[in-house]
């Protein structure tokens, strides 16, 4: 069954998303008790899309991603909210289900990339190694040989533009550049066919000219799997450009949503607005943002 | 009128088994009284180093930096700086009000005590901190408020330059805008900035001019607006076809620019952007190309520019 017609079929189950987020609640104790951070959030990922969540430092963006990957751990709490997404094995809610079912989903079904790409690979094991421990975690590589495995990884290397793959798999993650690493987590994702890929802030830590080479090939190869990406940034350059539904998260909440034509055309919410004009940088916009600020 | 110049500056790096990292490979600039040069480039093009030895924090190997035409050395004080990380250049166990004082307390011991810590408290609430925040420590700041310490200590000397390094890159969008503003107000009282950043919107929001680093060298130097719209070294081209433009309705060109950042090690005696370059000709690799003018201030190291090659200039663009 290939990957178009799992999603056909799952389509008519949960309302055409692949991943469907609604009335997030999560908490953390702050110095008045128990606060929310994120407040009743709902966001969703099409199929085959790119979709953006757009946010300043503080406003629950990254708390939203690691709710819904299970990665909030006490004194957080999730009070409230689901996330429907449409697995590999039949829709589950990401946040009802056993641990065990999620860590199984999450395996095969959604690659997560990190900000930065050295606090995801491990310093002292080599990447053949790390790869072959990513991928046999998946259900869909069970049983592969070791061979097999470092055939995949090597494939996935190529694949990200790198151009020496063999010994990239048998060096250590401090002998890679910055951008080199992050090729190297965006393959992990990759290499499993996902159905998602969560990349959270992927190259806020690169240079400018890496960025763009980084988030195309993220963007093509994601593409080719027929897989959706849910990119979170603060640059509203790389939302403009690599997305096609965002979310605007300001203070825990979804304050504006829709196309990014929409979005940055037919601008609702004030908050938008200046985060618009504040990007563009050029003397008009800057003041603008100025005067809304 | 020129402020601070800097002839033919070289410095290198021994990394182990004497490999040699050519840092800052011949540059010569200078900065005029009140004007705001941004330098441009990727991670490892030298520009970090390049501010380090104009504020006098590391020696140059060789080369001459002149302030006002004398030696630069002398006068600390005239020429300060402002890092990119502004709660790691703040002292976590000072109160902010000491930290923007600790500059008058060594330089300017003369004065009273009290007359310091009014100085100083005039000029926090001169970059946007209120009296409440002046006995707190630096942690208890947000990053925007640390960096406006960041500046006021700078500022507190009064210097006639500040070499800024990537002042904005670790804040967000909002507080970009404000630190940006805060930035625009000091050039406006006439002081000069060497403003180094990969980010080009506050760039053009700032510079009035440009000048590009790759490996060391500059590329291509110019005023800011022509340089932004009208490149003409291939490596500006490519850098600045890397922007992604806050509105999807602009389209962006792909990225002319393939492959990572050479290593620095033994850096080549001809073009350094020969072998990532999409208009290379067998000439890039012959010699070093020298900075050629193309009108008045605008000056670019493309052998494309040479007198010679101007017709072959045409048909490339």
């Amino acid at each position: 069954m290939n990957v178009a017609t799992k999603i056909a079929e799952s389509e008519t189950i949960i309302g055409g998303n692949l991943l469907d987020v609604a009335g997030l609640t999560t908490s953390f104790p702050g110095p008045g008790g128990q606060t929310s951070v994120v407040s009743n959030a709902s966001f969703a990922v099409a199929p085959g899309t790119i979709t953006g969540i757009v946010g300043e430092s503080g406003s629950g963006k990254s708390v939203s991603i690691k709710s819904v990957l299970g990665l909030v751990r006490a004194p957080g709490r999730i009070e409230a909210g689901s996330a429907r997404f449409s697995s590999s094995r039949g829709p589950i809610d990401l946040l009802s289900c056993k641990a065990r079912l999620r860590r199984a989903v999450l395996a095969t079904d959604i690659g997560y990339v990190i900000q930065n790409p050295f606090a995801a690979l491990h310093p002292v094991v080599p990447i053949r190694q790390q790869f072959r421990i990513a991928l046999s975690a998946s259900s869909d590589f069970a049983g592969k040989t070791k061979a097999e495995l470092d055939a995949i990884g090597f494939e996935a290397l190529s694949q990200v533009g790198i151009n020496d793959p063999a010994r990239v798999l048998s060096g250590y993650a401090h002998q890679l550049s910055g951008g080199m690493a992050q090729r190297v987590v965006i393959a992990f994702a990759l290499a499993r066919k996902p159905r998602l890929i969560i990349a959270d802030e992927p190259t806020t830590a690169l240079d400018m000219t890496v960025q763009r080479q980084i988030l195309d090939i993220m963007a093509e190869r994601a593409a080719d799997l027929n897989a959706s990406v849910l990119l979170i940034t603060h640059d509203l350059g790389v939302v403009a450009h690599y997305c096609r539904d965002a979310f605007v998260f300001y203070r825990g909440a979804v304050v504006e949503q829709g196309s990014v034509e929409k979005i940055f055309h037919q601008t609702e919410h004030p908050y938008t607005r200046q985060l618009i004009a504040a990007s563009g940088g050029g003397k008009a916009a800057y003041d603008a943002a100025k005067e809304t600020t | 009128m020129t402020l601070l110049a800097a002839e033919h500056l070289y410095k290198t790096f021994t990394l182990g088994r004497g490999v040699q990292v050519h840092a800052v490979n011949d540059v010569s600039l200078d900065v005029n009284k009140g004007e705001c040069l941004a330098i441009i480039g990727e991670s490892g093009s030298g520009k970090s180093t390049l501010g380090r030895i104009l504020l006098g924090l590391i020696p140059a190997d060789s080369g001459r930096t002149t302030l006002d035409g004398s030696e630069a050395r002398s006068d600390r004080g005239r020429i300060q700086a402002v890092f990119q990380e502004p709660y790691e250049s703040l002292n976590p166990r000072h109160r902010i009000l000491s930290i923007v004082r600790e500059p008058l307390d060594i330089n300017r011991a003369d004065l009273p005590r009290a007359e310091r810590t009014r100085l100083a408290a005039d000029l926090l609430r001169s970059v946007g901190l209120p009296d409440p925040l002046h006995d707190r420590l630096p942690r208890a700041l947000s990053g925007g408020q640390q960096q406006r310490v960041g500046i006021a200590r700078a500022l507190v000397l009064n210097p006639e330059m500040l070499v800024l390094d990537e002042p904005t890159s670790s804040l967000d969008v909002s507080v970009r805008a404000h630190i940006l503003d805060l930035l625009r107000q000091l050039k406006q009282r006439g002081i000069a900035m060497l403003y180094i950043s990969h980010d080009i919107g506050s760039v053009e929001a700032l510079a009035d001019r440009i000048a590009v680093m790759y490996r060391g060298q500059i590329m291509e130097i110019g005023p800011s607006a022509k340089l932004l719209s009208s490149p003409t070294h291939p490596y500006s081209k490519a850098l600045l076809s890397a922007r992604l433009r806050p509105d999807p309705r602009v389209k962006t060109a792909p990225l002319s620019l393939s492959g990572e950042l050479p290593s620095q090690a033994d850096a080549p005696l001809h073009c350094l952007f020969a072998g990532r370059c999409p208009v290379e000709i067998p000439e890039c690799r012959k010699a070093l190309v020298p900075m050629l003018e193309i009108d008045g201030a605008h000056q670019t190291r493309c052998i494309h520019y040479a007198g010679d090659n101007r017709s072959v200039n045409r048909e490339v663009n």
